[in-house]
């Protein structure tokens, strides 16, 4: 194994490390298959957030509307049960939005030329707005059907729902960008756009699918995340973004060119997870619980670096 | 016109720099054969010399970024050595190169003094002192200049005079300019030679390298000419014209040319009075099948922005193109693709290749969808896709380790041959190639030169846009000249010769020097 | 003679207008999106048509930093009174001092008493801890262990976690096993995660026999963990009144408990006393309080197996 190698494992040694430490710490409560169950529940919401983060990154851009995005599914969703609007339109109609504020970004980004940086801190700063509108500002719980409550709650053959959404999610968006013509056009225009372009590629048309597809990924996270509670508030899906980003980047390390992948990002979901469960297990201190978690997003990097030079 | 090297110019003073003898070897290639040069206050000379005439060297010596393995460098009569670019600053030296980096978001002032310390009152920037500096200066040369305006607002010919004041702000007494025009239109290039000429009338000696010898000629005391590492001829007087520069510069080493049997065929591509934003002048231009033709011009001629409008990157405005004898107007590079043009870009590290990505990769991309495990399925085969690879590889012989290596750890030579190997798997009615051997050794441009052959041997209509007139000359079944947008002569096989083809490139751009 | 007259003529043109559509309040939280907050904003804002006050709501979701700007820029506009909701003004000191030495009069709902403030109309926030846990404590028999959800950035749910401590202290049977500050936004889904992990932390029958929750919210993500959990003999209890608690106090779930603070009497209080503040007089004392209701399955009429 050499060096290089090694760093490159290094971030996955660490995720393991830091399981067996809070195995140690806490047998029966960590290392426990309850425990498990539990984690993997915790994770889904933002595991499909990071996805969306991961594909935007592919082609060289930010999606900051994410969080936004998945707020305002949910509210739209909840306020059109509390209307009484059957689940079989309400879902399609918060889904939908959450693509069309993607598509929105996207033209933004690919039609206009807006830097996608400011486009999509913008537009989620317009969906906030939207989200906290039409929720009034109030915890939305009212009339949930069961069949909703079903989609994060339920299980099959033991495994929990949310566990087999992450899986489908990230296994499909993992497959897209490895093995398909689309992924393969994605990493060519994060590669080189100006290439892309001059290479015949529709690079206009991707990228607009690419924050289409964000758009999407988020507003299904903030379903899951609001039938997994089974209450709304407009501002619930804000703090997956920041999570979200730091595990793709916890995830990049573990690529030889440093670019994104989709087997990196949950590994950055599992760590970002796995700390916040370990350490309320432990019973170790709020503040100590942040700084630790920034202090391993930034040794997670530094050692990706130093091994690069090296 | 004389053979030998020069001493001071006619009204010339005392020599500001004096080269006597320098001499640079790399390895088995002798860069620079004794040569000797000499440039007085107040002088403008000029350098002219085809690629790879030591034009480059010359000027890397006199920068301090070469040390030359003999000869010497004097500054004011003084013998000086420079072992780094720092003494050749010291010693007043300024070479500007065509894009010299300026910061966008700075003004005038701010560049002027970017990278030395600046002026200081109480331990505080003196802005005013630092102003007054730059004002004096422009005052003199550009007195139009905005000096308080950012640069990334200005014109290209004002950054010019911003990169001008800049070397004169620190008491740059020497100014050695790489090319300042190139990215400049023709009157935009008049007025930066007015403002040269009032920097040459403060005492200043000026070292010009321009492709364009209208230039030279023009607004230069006198013109030295290189060629194969040495001077061969310094042109003055009445000898000082385009046509004696080119007649010195020579052809280089004799070329072979090869003759091809032309199949008679339909023209494929035709375009009819056609213009873009980028081509205001109307262009009418035939290629056969089977045929090459070769646009030829200097940087910003025009020719590479016909390539554009052919691939879809800029649409016509006015005019017709036909493709096959269909009306032809691709809306962007994929429309293209699919109408069966290929295209291989000039600057492949900017707009050809994907570096950090597989050989593989970065040939199959643009046909991926030609490689599918089952045909209904966008998933590529990964054994279609390395069969493809190594049989286009094969094509166009490039050397390699393995497919899955990165691009970046490829020579230039078979990073070109990698760009080539894309269309290796299809018979395109046109191929487009810019620069196609640019930046390659030897004996990679003789490679892909018969690569193109071969590609139009097979029927493909070539269409070549290229700056390098022995390219032209050797590929070309024809060769269309461009010059300041529009297309200036047209020769064929027999008709072409290095002289023409020359003062056929250089013969539109109006130059007219302000009289000093 | 005759400009002038017209001079002043156009001035009372202009002004007549102002005076004739009431004062200008500005009412100014970091809060909104908690319900509570936007239940005293409501309230304030109905009372405010009815006293005919323009009434200009900034919200700055979260950032006090921005808060302080924005007090800074309504004390500038020279508006006839500031309204605070749900924030400490000693957080913004300066800011209200300015406003205050500037003639404005400045009210707090649920905020804290201060110099530089003509009134507090709040809930008494150590009063509802207070209320609260004497109820939960007395549910779990006076003795057993508690899991603390807090978030002491606040300074009324800071109040009630100062009621839980000297309400610990003195019942030595009772002990604090688990805690976890609560994030804000995101709080339900944060409390989940968290009582998940106190949950396994602690296993066993009576491992954990109740859990205080600041506010309604992290009880409600508690409830949700408990439940997923399959453990009984866990109790539940929130403050504020969140109508999704009371729903869960109606159906039996471990959520017992919750004090509602009389969000919109705090408003109507503030309103009544601003009025009196415009017509010249002077609030009845510094600090109001609202009256505190507790609502538990019998008051909600609910009989529970």
């Amino acid at each position: 194994m050499t060096r290089t190698t090694l760093y490159r494992f290094g971030t996955l040694i660490a995720f393991v490390l830091l399981c067996v430490g809070f195995s140690i710490a806490a047998p029966e409560a960590f290392a426990s298959q309850a425990n498990l169950a539990n984690l993997v529940q915790q994770i889904a919401a933002l595991a499909i957030v990071a996805t969306a983060a991961t594909l935007v990154m592919t082609i060289g851009e930010f999606d900051l509307s994410v969080g936004y995005t998945a707020s305002l599914s949910a509210v739209i969703c909840f306020v059109l049960f509390a209307a009484g609007v059957d689940i079989f339109i309400s879902l399609p109609l918060a889904l939908g939005a959450g693509l069309v504020a993607g598509a929105i970004n996207g033209i933004l980004v690919a039609r206009f030329g807006v830097p996608s940086f400011v486009a999509t801190l913008a537009l989620g700063t317009i969906v906030s707005g939207l989200a906290f509108g039409i929720s009034g500002g109030a915890s939305l719980f009212r009339l949930v059907p069961d069949e909703f409550k079903l989609l994060a709650r339920g299980n099959i053959l033991g495994i929990p729902a949310l566990a087999l959404w992450t899986m489908l999610v990230m296994g499909v968006a993992g497959f897209v960008l490895t093995r398909t013509e689309f992924g393969r056009r994605l990493r060519a225009i994060g590669g080189n756009a100006l290439a892309a372009r001059l290479a015949g590629l529709p690079v206009a048309r991707d990228v607009i699918l690419t924050f289409s597809i964000a758009g999407g990924l988020a507003a299904l996270a903030g379903l899951l995340l609001a039938s997994r509670l089974g209450s709304v508030q407009h501002t619930m899906g804000e703090p997956l973004l920041l999570p979200a980003y730091a595990a793709v980047f916890i995830g990049t390390t573990t690529s030889p060119t440093g670019a994104p992948t989709v087997a990196g990002t949950l590994l950055g979901v599992a760590i970002t997870g796995v700390l916040a469960n370990g350490m309320t297990i432990i019973g170790v201190e709020p503040f100590v619980q942040r700084m630790l978690t920034g202090g391993i997003i930034l040794l997670a990097v530094l050692l990706r670096r130093i091994g690069r030079a090296g | 016109m004389t053979a030998t090297a020069s001493g001071p110019g006619p009204d010339a003073g005392i020599a500001l720099l004096a080269l006597s003898g320098l001499d640079k070897r790399y390895g088995a290639t002798h860069a620079l054969k004794a040569v000797s040069l000499a440039l007085a206050a107040g002088e403008a000379v000029g350098l002219a010399g085809h690629n790879g005439a030591g034009k480059s060297t010359l000027i890397k010596c006199v920068a301090g970024a070469v040390l030359p393995d003999a000869g010497a460098i004097a500054v004011s009569g003084t013998q000086t050595r420079f072992s780094s670019p720092a003494d050749a600053y010291a010693a007043g030296i300024r070479v500007i190169h065509q894009d010299a980096p300026l910061v966008p978001h700075f003004d005038t002032v701010e560049n002027a003094f970017l990278g030395r310390p600046y002026p200081r009152r109480h331990g505080m920037v003196d802005r005013r002192a630092m102003t007054e500096r730059v004002a004096e200066i422009a005052r003199a040369i550009a007195p139009d200049l905005p000096l308080a305006t950012p640069v990334a607002l200005l014109t290209p010919s004002q950054r010019q005079f911003v990169r001008l004041i800049r070397a004169l702000a620190d008491d740059g007494r020497i100014l050695i300019l790489d090319e300042p025009t190139a990215a400049l239109p023709a009157e935009d290039a008049a007025r930066f030679f007015a403002v040269l000429g009032r920097v040459r009338d403060r005492g200043t000696a000026i070292l010009l390298v321009s492709h364009r010898l209208d230039e030279l000629s023009g607004f230069c005391d006198r013109t030295i000419v290189m060629a194969d590492g040495g001077v061969v001829a310094e042109c003055t007087g009445a000898g000082h014209t385009v046509a004696a520069i080119i007649s010195a510069m020579g052809g280089g080493a004799p070329m072979a040319k090869v003759q091809r049997t032309l199949p008679d065929a339909p023209a494929i591509l035709a375009l009819e009075g056609a213009r873009t934003r980028s081509l205001p002048v109307p262009i009418e231009l035939e290629v056969r099948a089977g045929e090459i033709v070769v646009l030829y011009g200097l940087i910003g001629s025009g020719r590479s922005e016909v390539l554009d409008a052919i691939w879809g990157v800029e649409r016509l405005t006015a005019g017709a193109m036909t493709l096959g004898g269909e009306p032809f107007a691709p809306r962007n590079p994929g429309e293209a693709l699919d109408a069966g043009i290929s295209y291989v870009p000039a600057d492949r590290h900017r707009t050809g290749l994907f570096a950090d990505e597989s050989l593989v990769f970065n040939t199959t991309l643009p046909l991926l969808s030609r490689f599918r495990r089952w045909p209904r399925l966008p998933v590529p085969s990964r054994s279609a896709e390395t069969r493809a690879f190594a049989e286009a590889a094969r094509a166009v012989g490039l050397k390699f380790g393995h497919a899955g290596q990165k691009v970046r750890t490829l020579s230039g030579g078979n990073q070109q041959k990698l760009l080539f190997s894309r269309w290796a798997s299809r018979h395109s009615r046109l191929i487009l190639l810019d620069e196609p051997t640019e930046g390659v050794d030897v004996m990679a441009k003789a490679q892909l030169r018969d690569i193109v052959r071969a590609m139009a041997g097979d029927g493909n209509g070539v269409l070549v846009s290229t700056s390098d007139r022995e390219e032209a000359l050797e590929l070309g079944d024809r060769v269309i000249v461009f010059s300041a947008g529009a297309i200036a002569a047209e020769f064929s096989r027999q008709t072409a010769d290095a002289a023409a083809l020359s003062t056929a490139a250089q013969s539109k751009p109006q130059f007219d020097p302000e009289p000093a | 003679m005759l400009p002038r007259l017209a001079l002043a003529a156009l001035l009372a043109g202009t002004a007549l207008p102002a005076f004739a559509a009431g004062e200008r309040v500005a009412l100014l939280t970091p809060y909104l999106s908690a319900i509570a907050t936007a239940e005293m904003v409501d309230a304030f804002r109905a009372r405010a048509s009815e006293n005919g006050w323009t009434l200009d709501v900034v919200d700055t979701a979260g950032d006090m930093g921005a808060l302080a700007s924005r007090v800074e820029d309504v004390t500038a506009s020279g508006v006839d009174a500031i309204v605070l909701v749900s924030i400490d003004p000693a957080q913004i000191e300066d800011q209200v001092g300015r406003a205050d030495a500037a003639g404005i009069p400045v009210i707090t709902i649920d905020g804290a008493a201060n110099d530089a403030v003509a009134l507090n109309v709040t809930s008494d926030n150590y009063v509802l801890g207070q209320a609260m846990t004497e109820y939960l404590f007395e549910a779990i028999g006076g003795e057993g262990q508690i899991v603390r959800l807090f978030h002491s950035a606040h300074p009324g749910v800071r109040q009630r976690e100062i009621a839980l401590d000297d309400a610990l202290a003195e019942t030595p049977a009772i002990t604090e096993i688990g805690q976890h500050y609560v994030q804000v936004p995101g709080q339900i889904d944060d409390s989940r995660n968290a009582m998940d992990s106190i949950l396994l932390a602690n296993p066993g029958e009576g491992a954990i026999d109740a859990v205080w929750a600041a506010w309604d919210e992290p009880g409600v993500g508690a409830q949700l963990a408990i439940e997923a959990s399959g453990r009984d003999g866990i109790v539940i209890a929130g403050i504020d009144g969140n109508p999704q608690a009371i729903e869960l106090i109606e159906a039996c779930t471990p959520f017992i408990a919750t004090v509602r603070q009389g969000f919109s009497q705090m408003a109507e209080i503030a309103a009544a006393e601003l009025s009196t503040i415009f017509e010249g007089g002077t609030p009845e004392a510094a600090e109001l309080y609202a009256p505190v209701e507790l609502i538990t399955r019998e008051s909600l009429g609910v009989t529970c197996d």
